[in-house]
């Protein structure tokens, strides 16, 4: 039991970070309609650019100094690359981020190279014991500063007056210009928020495990089965998903370490993925509607 | 000349070779109710979005007090004072009535999207004056007790209803209304009909109405302008426009 409980706990702060990670993917979505497979690029080039600051200042300014890079990053591509493309065909848009990814993740792999770096978790590898279960404390910090952010980030969109509008943009562009709304503003500022929600992430995401790898990239599209399964436009359902998947992962790496060679559990977020796919399209949370796209 | 508040001038639109709109004029003066009225393919809709922004006329001007509307973006004329309904009902159906309405207040408000988040200072007086302004609102057009349902769970009816509030929240200086009255039964539309005029001569509000429904139209209007395949063939008050040899012929038919 004791140990059910503390690979449940790593499930949930494991969980969170991919929640992080998949509500960027679900609000640049509702936002400019956008699936943006880039998106795993921020995350790591989030790590990096902490990791690169943390040796000059201290930790609360290293965190600022990568949202503001990776958010002026997130900006340019959006308006430069993604903005004429907004109204084309699913597939194009797609297509381009997937360019994007590419291009981000060799120009990380050209200025830090492949090697990997020491984690940049806030925290150290220290652990505290509750009752008989022992939490690392870099699990417990992944839970309380995701649960903070996920709460403000829960407060802007229902309200404020840009959460608000954002929802408008993604209920329909007509009307919310209509209302005076600035649309192409509404795109940026979800991809900025995308970004900063993939910075928060990235600095948790190094803890499991305790390294800054350029494959962080690659690590963060776990939040694609995990949006699928909480459904494409659900706010509610990327965390739920990114819970879903944590969960998985860490007991399954656990409990079914003898089938498969102990890779199993790095394939069942998948298995579950294509079986909500199968029973319920547009995942546990999103609307109906979203499996005619 | 007096200066009316909205002048549209030689506007000409052609969809394939198919004038939409062919040198349409009229003037609408501050304070006034004018009707677009005219059948099917009339041009009505394609009016509509040109002077919303979405579509460029080919030639013509359009002019809103005394400025150029012109190559504005649509979310600039809508700041410049200019608010509009749509034909087929296009609210924020999962937001709550009183979100919707809140929204309409955005472009009135200044603080930056962390500030709002605070609420602080500036923002939290914003947002006090913006809950007023809409309370009054909602409360002018009896959906007071509506503030908290979601906007889609509602009938057709009380949702034209709500995307007149939130037009009406954004305090427009000219309020265009496309077909306010579509889909709605006998009583709706009387309701409408009396809302309508009633925020016309209480508020003040300059509207310009395309509709349908011609009774409604009629007994509304100061002016009505009809228009049949793209060009204005009357322009009058209502009593004479019914009269109208050219309106009776080209386009009522025997039906009046």
């Amino acid at each position: 039991m004791t140990l059910f409980l503390q690979l449940g706990f790593q499930g949930i702060a494991l969980g969170l970070v991919y929640g992080l990670i998949a509500l960027g993917f679900v609000i640049m979505f509702k936002g400019s309609h956008t699936f943006n497979f880039a998106h795993g690029q921020f995350v790591a080039i989030g790590a990096y650019v902490v990791l690169v600051l943390l040796p000059r200042m201290p930790y609360v300014l290293a965190f600022i100094g990568a949202v503001a890079i990776t958010v002026g990053l997130a900006l340019v591509v959006e308006r430069l690359l993604i903005r004429g493309l907004i109204g084309r065909s699913v597939t194009v848009v797609v297509l381009a981020t997937l360019g994007i990814s590419t291009m981000l993740h060799n120009a990380v792999l050209m200025v830090w190279g492949v090697g990997s770096h020491d984690s940049v978790g806030p925290v150290g590898a220290g652990t505290t014991k509750v009752g008989s279960v022992v939490l690392p404390n870099s699990a417990l910090a992944t839970v309380a500063v995701s649960v903070v952010v996920l709460a403000a980030v829960a407060w802007f969109f229902q309200r404020t007056r840009h959460g608000l509008a954002l929802r408008a943009t993604a209920s329909s562009q007509e009307a919310a210009l209509a209302q005076g709304i600035d649309v192409g503003r509404m795109f940026a500022l979800s991809w900025a928020l995308a970004a900063f929600l993939a910075v928060t992430a990235s600095i948790f995401l190094a803890s499991f495990p305790r390294v800054v790898s350029p494959s962080i990239g690659d690590l963060a599209l776990i939040a694609i089965p995990a949006i699928v399964i909480g459904g494409m436009d659900s706010l509610m359902g990327a965390v739920v998903g990114g819970l879903v998947v944590g969960l998985t992962q860490v007991l399954g790496s656990n409990y079914l370490s003898d089938i498969g060679g102990g890779r199993l559990h790095e394939v069942l977020p998948y298995v579950l993925m294509l079986l909500v796919l199968l029973v319920r399209p547009y995942g546990l949370f999103g609307s109906r509607s979203i499996e005619r796209v | 000349m007096s200066a009316a508040l909205f002048e549209v001038e030689d506007l000409t639109l052609s969809f394939a070779g198919v004038r939409a709109l062919d040198g349409v004029d009229f003037t609408i003066d501050e304070g006034e109710l004018f009707a677009v009225i005219g059948p099917n393919g009339a041009g009505k809709s394609t009016l509509f979005n040109c002077i919303s922004g979405i579509y460029r006329p080919e030639s013509g001007s359009i002019k809103f007090g005394g400025r150029q509307l012109l190559g504005s973006a649509p979310h600039r004329i809508a700041s410049a004072g200019i608010a509009r309904t749509f034909q087929n009902v296009d609210v924020f159906p999962a937001m709550t009535v009183e979100e919707c309405l809140l929204l309409a207040r955005h472009q009135h408000l200044r603080s930056g999207p962390v500030a709002s988040m605070v609420r602080w200072g500036r923002s939290a007086r914003e947002e006090r004056a913006a809950l007023r302004k809409v309370t009054e609102v909602a409360d002018r057009l009896g959906l007071g007790g509506l503030l908290q349902s979601t906007v889609g769970t509602l009938p057709h009816g009380i949702q034209k209803r709500v995307e007149l509030a939130r037009s009406l929240c954004m305090e427009p200086r000219l309020l265009l209304l496309d077909e306010p009255v579509a889909g709605m039964n006998h009583e709706e539309t009387a309701e409408m009909a009396a809302t309508l005029s009633e925020v016309n001569s209480d508020l003040g509000v300059t509207m310009l109405l395309v509709e349908h429904d011609m009774s409604m139209v009629m007994g509304i209007s100061h002016r009505v302008c009809v228009l049949d395949f793209g060009r204005r063939i009357a322009l009058d008050t209502p009593a004479n426009v019914v009269r109208d040899e050219a309106v009776i012929d080209a386009y009522l038919g025997g039906a009046l």
